[in-house]
């Protein structure tokens, strides 16, 4: 398989933060989510992928290029959307189009005339009186007006209701009917990506805490309740984290069926959501 | 063709998928040779990721009931329906093997045993 | 770039209203100052006009967009100097047109004809200061580059009255009268033509720190 975006020992400090030698591999046809709490590392992440930023050290290669020697041609065929309107608030939509669409050699009008009619976006109207659903749908509607292969996303999510954000989902399943087309996903409202991503990359304070199948993740991974004397004789490796309460305790296992054996009826397991791995690998971290 | 998913259920989403189009091959809802919706397709119609559905469909053919043919698509693989059927009833015969075991170790009668079945095959 | 240039025009259509406005009061009211008063009024449209479009920059954090768009750091930058150019075009053709006005309606205002050397003079003006603050613009970004004009503002102020002082204090040093011979033995072209290869480098020079500044810079 060929990979469309890949990373490795990625590493970039702060004066505060640091990301610490990541690394990211996205295959082409796929959808992969990348998810942490805020400040984790993934807008830097993004950043240096879009070389808005310089890393420190580490590779970044997206269609198989290095990112920064091959700039221009590796921008040509990424579409971003950012969790802020970047777009010029004094002009209109039409007046924006007109400006980004001369930087693309392969702009295509009809397929932005399509979007903008799909997302019923008014052309004359100037960016600053859009709604923040619209203006998110316009920077969707420009990222995919030129072929671009890689759809790079930072929180595109935040701040908009469940309706906009239930069509974003929609759009992207659309947008990977193309095999060869990617998508890559920043957000910390992992029900978002329950549904339809492929895979997911849990970011926690600069490094990458898993990333794998989200399937796997969902079918593998286990939400243990059960009674606290269970507790004295636990192997504390076969769990993430521990969380205890007055009546008993929870726990994330890494597979479920291996402590349904050890534990049989004693314990109930339920399959774990998205927030449930990020939030207790969060936890733990903070814990050690 | 109809493919119900739950995201509640315990069983993986893939599996529901394989069970349930296994089923509509074996009552003939799906015929033979019939072109199937593409991996991405059903992605995108049931709302899940294209691993799982990629996966699904890996076992479909893995299990002898479809072909996939690569820049075509996936058909329903032409099947001998009596063998079908036997594996079918090979199933039910699992089950009820366990159900009897059960049934064995709180002492359960033949009888007893019956009357659920009736009452349960009258239910279901 | 051609495209970066109409943005910055397109996102100020109501400061190029108020530019022409500014332009007719510079007419108007500093009747006393001669032939100054163009030179003066450009610096001023072309300063307003070409930092109106940093602020903007600014407020929209669109380094952030231009940076994910398929353009050289080195285009952004000298879309920014050709469109000071562009600005000081659109004065010179708004002030004359203002004059051929006047003259035309005999309104009793003094009108002064722009001659070439009032013309290369307000150029060289306009250039002097955007080549300055562009690459504190570009090192600092807008709001720490407000602060340094300040401060710059006045140095500039202070700086040129102690410098002409120093200058007539050393009247009769060497190297002045060196310079006052040069300039008195050379034709008027000579003088012009020196004068544009001065500024020209000038500029390249302050465009050169700008792109390398904004090449460093991080979003």
């Amino acid at each position: 398989m060929e990979s469309i975006l890949e990373i490795k020992g990625l590493k970039k400090s702060f004066k505060d933060f640091s990301l610490k030698g990541i690394d990211i591999t996205l295959e082409k046809g796929y959808i992969m989510g990348f998810i942490g709490p805020n400040g984790a590392g993934k807008t830097t992440t993004i950043k240096l992928i879009m070389n808005l930023m310089k890393k420190d050290a580490g590779v970044i290669k997206v269609f198989g290029l290095d990112n920064v020697k091959y700039e221009l041609d590796v921008k040509q065929k990424i579409g971003f959307v950012y969790d802020e309107n970047n777009y010029y608030e004094e002009l209109t939509i039409s007046e924006m189009k007109r400006i980004v669409a001369s930087f693309y050699k392969t702009w295509d009008d009809s397929a932005f005339n399509k979007y903008i009619g799909e997302f019923r976006l008014p052309l004359k109207k100037k960016i600053k009186d859009l709604s923040k659903g619209m203006k998110m749908k316009f920077s969707l509607a420009v990222a995919l007006s030129h072929n671009a292969d890689l759809l790079i996303m930072d929180e595109p999510t935040s701040g908009l209701d469940p309706l906009v954000r239930r069509e974003l989902l929609e759009i992207l399943s659309q947008i990977i009917q193309d095999e060869n087309k990617a998508v890559f996903f920043s957000t910390h409202i992992t029900s978002d990506l329950e549904k339809i991503a492929d895979y997911v990359t849990l970011i926690n304070d600069g490094e990458i805490v898993l990333s794998l199948e989200k399937d796997e993740l969902i079918n593998n991974y286990g939400l243990v309740r059960g009674g606290k004397e269970l507790l004295n004789n636990v192997n504390s490796k076969d769990f993430i984290d521990i969380r205890e309460n007055q009546f008993g305790f929870e726990a994330l296992v890494k597979d479920k069926n291996q402590t349904r054996k050890a534990y049989k009826d004693k314990i109930i397991i339920e399959k774990p959501s998205l927030e449930d791995v990020m939030l207790y690998y969060t936890r733990r971290c903070r814990n050690v | 063709m109809n493919i119900i998913i739950s995201n509640q259920s315990d069983k993986p989403i893939y599996e529901q998928i394989t069970d349930q189009m296994k089923n509509l091959i074996i009552n003939g809802e799906l015929s033979e040779s019939e072109l199937l919706p593409s991996i991405r397709n059903l992605a995108k119609e049931l709302q899940i990721s294209v691993i799982t559905t990629k996966r699904a469909y890996e076992e479909l053919e893995r299990d002898g009931y479809i072909v996939s043919i690569p820049g075509k698509g996936s058909y329903v693989k032409p099947q001998n329906k009596e063998l079908l059927k036997e594996a079918r009833i090979r199933i039910v015969e699992d089950k009820m093997a366990e159900a009897i075991s059960a049934a064995k170790t709180i002492n359960m009668s033949l009888e007893e045993l019956q009357q659920i079945l009736r009452l349960l095959y009258e239910e279901v | 770039m051609f495209n970066l240039i109409i943005k910055d025009v397109l996102i100020q259509k109501k400061q190029f209203i108020f530019g022409i406005a500014y332009l007719a009061f510079v007419l108007v009211a500093f009747q006393g100052m001669g032939e100054a008063m163009f030179p003066m009024g450009l610096v001023a449209v072309t300063y307003m006009l070409s930092m109106t479009a940093c602020a903007y920059e600014e407020k929209n954090k669109s380094d952030l967009l231009l940076n994910s768009l398929p353009i050289k750091r080195m285009s952004i930058v000298a879309a920014k100097y050709l469109s000071v150019l562009i600005y000081a075009v659109m004065g010179i053709l708004s002030y004359k047109a203002m004059i051929t006005i006047i003259n035309l309606l005999n309104i009793p205002l003094k009108t002064y004809p722009l001659s070439l050397e009032i013309l290369i003079g307000s150029l060289a003006a306009v250039c002097l200061m955007t080549g300055i603050w562009f690459p504190i613009y570009y090192k600092l970004g807008y709001m720490k580059m407000r602060v340094a004009n300040f401060v710059l503002f006045f140095l500039f102020f202070f700086g040129s009255s102690l410098m002409t002082q120093a200058l007539k204090s050393k009247h009769d040093s060497l190297w002045v009268k060196d310079i006052i011979s040069f300039f008195n033995t050379q034709s008027n072209i000579t003088i012009v033509l020196v004068f544009i290869v001065i500024i020209v480098l000038y500029m390249l020079l302050s465009f050169s720190l700008s792109a390398w500044f904004y090449n460093r810079r991080e979003f």
